[in-house]
């Protein structure tokens, strides 16, 4: 007997068959009594426990264990994340798909946050922080960071204080001291001592720090130390502050021309710690989450690593700025909200939830009452004995508050934007009337960026 | 024919060249799988100096930590079952195109040539929101029944059927074939190198699929591969294992290479046959 | 006289079940495409006149997004960006496919099945996982690309691929023809091997030099192929997303370099809620795509059913 379609076609029936009677037969993973939903991997891992210490139940059977509850951890892709949550919040019913909590990421999260706030997707959290007092115990910056017009949708789940990281044995050796730059233009001074002394001997190549010169992140963090958001809680801009200029053109200034003191970091994740390890780019803008992954990925260089404050532009500014961050936050449509409260207070706050986070990362909590804990001021052999979780927690007692907009993203564009044209005008050389045309460039941007705003809003 | 030598010898120079060029990332893939991380971007491909710092550790991973054979499983039955699917429905449905006429036809087909055009992605929140209303969020009828529908094998295979001469047709039916036996009997066999290359054309796409899936699937347990590897990979910000996630993707690709090479003689006379007299 | 009586009401009842069943071999397609595809499609239609904070709350909003949409210096530059693209890229990959393709089906070539399979190997990756091994390839210290230039030129190389401006797109073009061209190459293999060899024996006879051959039998003998391969390539290059999505760490690359017109729906619309806003670019994107489509199945003279 032949089938007419051809044996291919017969044997993809068969595997059709054997595979699905498998997936059929498999028992079914049933849906948890409550469900969180995160984006990066290393946050799942933490909650269910694989690849940590297999001594220790994981932080959801340990919730089990207390409360008799099933929590399932879903690990979601960026772009199903948006298409789904957007899908979600725009329901005026509970139903089967929504999480119990879901975790954003603080360049996406501004996505949620267009409705006006009695129309948001996310719970207001305000009353059950305010009536535990949980909200005087947590930075009032970072929760200022998932707030709109006051109103609170999320918990923060970390600080993410900046600081510099650089290789003291490379910059000892050329006879520099970088730690005691304190403003900005003698940090690029020092940079580039550095680079001279290591040019002579042969690196050309080397670089003094990892700067992009087309992306504009590290620009933000300047402005972030003199408390400038580009977008504010009201979405309003401030792209034509003249604060925002210099910093442009500062830092076009360390990325081109004879003041050029970065360099690119390789792209991907985790790879610029490559870069640092091999002496190509030899100091690094360095949140606690890039210290903590330092001696994971280059533990060749432990004793050889020191963190610095952030230099500053005027003495009233932080020393210190934020870089990246999550919340965590309950679905207004979500079924039971004391059982997600519980359940966020569980993984965030609790004792058991914050050591199942140590376990996997370094990243300081945004629980000022933990920071007193002998944990954080032990010294670390891998910064040559320097204490630098002290560090960070000097840190962020001066963090600066940072919003999440809606309009981040293009407000971002249009920095690159900018700071891409005076980067093409230092290279070129040609940079007369700098100043004035960054500014032109920038009241130019901040239109386009009004106008959008204005377009997309949804409160008038 | 001796003078032509050289010229035979520069032409294997190019074709090499560019088999290289072809395959050459796939050698790397091969690599970077048994390589472990610090290695990893350390050498282009192999360590030469110390092959002993090789291993199978990404693979271990892969099957122990992470789920892939469930992935696989998954992945396995989803493509399978939609490429026939699409086959059975783009072969009937471009019969239909090509051997009948029918009130409705050219608006059919001026709509089908509309959604080429539209890109999915304005399409993914409405169908998100009929899948829910379906009851079929976290189910593979999710993917598999839209998936079924293609209006491209609708065309492709409109265009072999006219390979299927007319009178053939209606000797059949003067022996008393029903429409359907035309369909199977006699026009599936003249058409079987366009089902040997619109097999493995959807087998492809569906196996590498991922954007869909991924916003219908929500449990873990139903994740196909190009999902599972995909959660992999993180946002600057976050880790990502570099090694587990290339030897993922090295096996992932081995059923499809299998399928290329059960099908591959029908494959080009396939493609000749569907758009090559268009 | 008696034949043909007997044989007219089988011939009429051919003719019944001749409608019924084209309906019914078109019903399985019609009923799924409907639901699955037209539904969706005319919703966004609707929606792409309205404002909207996801599906629930819209407001109509007559022609404002559309409006708004083509003063958008943003949209624009993704316009720029397509389309120079599409160009650059059918501009390499059609060439480049139909000359390996003659060159494999040249009589001498030996060991054909290993070229065919090395050539459309590159095609059964996705296009994220490309992605994934070209951002690795094209990073400015440790990538092979510039190992393979710094043994070329005999000097370290460091071109920062992916983080300048101007090499953003020229390195999607990269990851786009590996991934392509031998796709395309199949086809033209297909269409070679089905060109029939008496006209080549005919032209040897006439005494046609090579060039005559290809220009006056293999490029007429593959035409329809050439012609669907550039409206595939056109409709895929147009609707380009995933690939440099992913080559940039889900960004539209250096200043936003590699903002293509489907991205520019996604991250301006889609995930913004802004479900109005995102189809309306759809629609946009399908007349620029249909008139591109028809401006070249006119110039080609082809313009019965492609």
């Amino acid at each position: 007997m032949t089938f007419t379609p051809g044996k291919p076609v017969f044997a993809l029936l068969v595997l059709a068959l054997i595979a699905g009677s498998i997936a059929w037969l498999r028992p079914a993973e049933s849906r948890g009594d409550l469900v969180v939903w995160v984006f990066a991997d290393s946050h799942a891992r933490s909650y269910r426990g694989d690849g940590g210490p297999a001594t220790r139940p994981s932080l959801i059977d340990q919730y089990r264990n207390k409360t008799g509850r099933r929590v399932s951890v879903r690990l979601i892709g960026g772009q199903a994340m948006l298409v789904r949550l957007n899908a979600i919040f725009d329901r005026d019913q509970p139903s089967q798909d929504v999480p119990d909590l879901v975790e954003l990421e603080i360049s996406t999260a501004g996505r949620f946050f267009r409705p006006p706030v009695d129309r948001m997707g996310l719970l207001p959290l305000n009353d059950l922080l305010h009536s535990e007092g949980w909200d005087d115990r947590l930075l009032k910056a970072r929760l200022a960071a998932w707030s709109k017009q006051g109103v609170i949708f999320g918990v923060p789940h970390d600080v993410h204080p900046v600081a510099i990281a650089y290789r003291k044995d490379l910059f000892d050796e050329a006879g520099v001291d970088l730690a005691a730059a304190m403003a900005w233009p003698d940090f690029q001074q020092r940079c580039l001592q550095f680079q001279a002394y290591w040019r002579r001997r042969g690196y050309p190549a080397r670089r003094a720090i990892e700067l992009p010169s087309r992306s504009s992140e590290y620009v933000a963090c300047m402005l972030l130390q003199q408390h400038l958001n580009l977008l504010d809680s009201e979405n309003h801009s401030s792209l034509t502050d003249p604060r925002v200029a210099s910093a442009i053109e500062f830092y076009a200034r360390c990325v081109a021309g004879v003041g050029k003191i970065g360099g690119e970091a390789t792209p991907g994740a985790n790879l610029w710690v490559r870069d640092f390890a091999q002496g190509d780019l030899c100091a690094l803008i360095c949140p606690d989450w890039r210290s903590g992954y330092l001696p994971v990925f280059a533990p060749e260089l432990a004793g050889k690593v020191r963190l610095m404050p952030l230099p500053r532009f005027d003495p009233a500014d932080a020393p210190t700025a934020t870089l990246g961050g999550t919340m965590i936050g309950i679905p207004r449509q979500a079924r039971e909200v004391a059982a997600a409260w519980d359940l966020l207070k569980f993984l965030y706050f609790s004792p058991e939830g914050l050591e199942a986070r140590l376990a996997h990362t370094k990243i300081l909590p945004p629980l000022k009452q933990t920071w007193s804990d002998p944990v954080w001021h032990q010294p670390d052999p891998y910064f040559g004995g320097q204490k630098t979780s002290e560090l960070h927690i000097e840190l962020a007692k001066q963090l600066p508050v940072r919003f999440v907009s809606p309009f981040a993203g293009l407000a971002g564009q249009i920095l690159n934007q900018v700071l891409s044209m005076a980067v093409d005008q230092v290279e070129t050389g040609d940079e007369r009337d700098l100043s004035e045309k960054i500014r032109a460039w920038c009241e130019k941007g901040d239109r386009e960026l009004r106008r959008r705003i204005e377009f997309a809003t949804f409160e008038n | 024919m001796k003078r032509q030598t050289p010229f035979t010898l520069v032409l294997h120079l190019i074709l090499i060249g560019t088999a290289t060029v072809s395959l050459l990332p796939f050698l790397w893939l091969a690599c970077a799988s048994l390589k472990r991380s610090s290695d990893l971007f350390a050498y282009d491909f192999l360590p030469w100096g110390h092959l002993n710092r090789l291993s199978f550790e990404n693979f271990v991973v892969l099957f122990r930590r992470e789920a892939f054979a469930r992935w696989l499983v998954n992945s396995l039955f989803v493509a399978s079952l939609q490429t026939v699917l699409v086959l059975l429905l783009s072969s009937l449905g471009g019969f239909a195109l090509c051997k009948y006429s029918f009130k409705g036809k050219r608006p059919l087909m001026l709509l089908m040539l509309l959604t080429l055009m539209l890109p999915s992605h304005v399409l993914l929140p409405s169908s998100y929101e009929l899948m829910r209303q379906l009851g079929w969020l976290n189910t593979f009828a999710a993917i598999i029944v839209p998936g079924s529908v293609s209006v491209f094998g609708m065309f492709l295979f409109r265009q072999a059927m006219h390979g299927v001469s007319d009178e053939l047709l209606n000797a059949g039916r003067i022996d008393g074939c029903s429409e359907l036996r035309l369909w199977w009997d006699i026009s599936l066999p003249i058409v079987r190198p366009m089902i040997g290359a619109f097999t493995l054309m959807s087998f492809i796409g569906c196996w590498n699929s991922f954007l869909w899936p991924q916003i219908v699937l929500q449990d873990e347990a139903q994740y196909t591969l190009p999902i599972g590897l995909a959660n992999m990979m993180s946002l600057p910000e976050y880790q990502t294992e570099y090694g587990v996630l290339m030897s993922g993707t090295l096996l992932s690709i081995l059923p499809v290479i299998i399928l290329f090479f059960g099908l591959q003689k029908d494959f080009v006379a396939g493609l000749a046959s569907g758009a090559v007299k268009g | 006289m008696l034949k043909t009586l007997s044989a007219q009401p089988r011939i009429k009842a051919w003719g019944i079940q001749r409608a019924v069943s084209s309906y019914l071999f078109v019903a399985p397609f019609v009923i799924l495409f409907s639901i699955f595809t037209l539904y969706p499609l005319l919703r966004s239609l609707v929606l792409s006149f309205h404002q909207t904070l996801g599906a629930r709350d819209a407001r109509y909003v007559g022609l404002a997004n559309y409006r708004f949409l083509l003063q958008d210096r943003v949209f624009w530059l993704s316009v720029v960006n397509t389309v120079a693209y599409a160009i650059a890229f059918l501009a390499i990959q059609i060439p480049a496919a139909m000359a390996l393709a003659i060159m494999l089906n040249a009589k001498r070539v030996r060991a054909k099945a290993f070229f065919r399979l090395a050539f459309f190997s590159t095609h059964l990756v996705g296009s994220v996982f490309v992605a994934v091994l070209f951002a690795q390839f094209l990073s400015p210290r440790s990538g092979l690309l510039n190992h393979v230039l710094g043994l070329l030129v005999g000097h370290r190389v460091e071109i920062n691929w992916l983080t300048r401006p101007e090499l953003a797109m020229p390195s999607v073009l990269l990851a786009g023809l590996w991934l392509s061209v031998g796709y395309a190459m199949i086809y033209f293999l297909a269409a070679l091997q089905a060109v029939d060899l008496e006209l080549y024996e005919a032209a040897d006879v006439d005494g046609a030099s090579p060039w005559a051959k290809f220009w006056h039998v293999t490029l007429p003998g593959i035409r329809p192929v050439l012609l669907f391969l550039i409206l595939v390539g056109l409709i895929g290059s147009l609707q380009l997303f995933e690939l440099p999505y992913v080559l940039f760490q889900q960004s539209s690359g250096p200043v936003s370099a590699a903002l293509t017109m489907v991205m520019y729906l996604f991250l301006f619309g889609l995930a913004n809620g802004d479900l109005g806003y995102a189809a309306a670019v759809g629609w946009i994107l399908v007349l620029i795509i249909a008139s591109v489509a028809a401006i070249q199945l006119r110039v080609s003279g082809l313009r019965k059913d492609a």
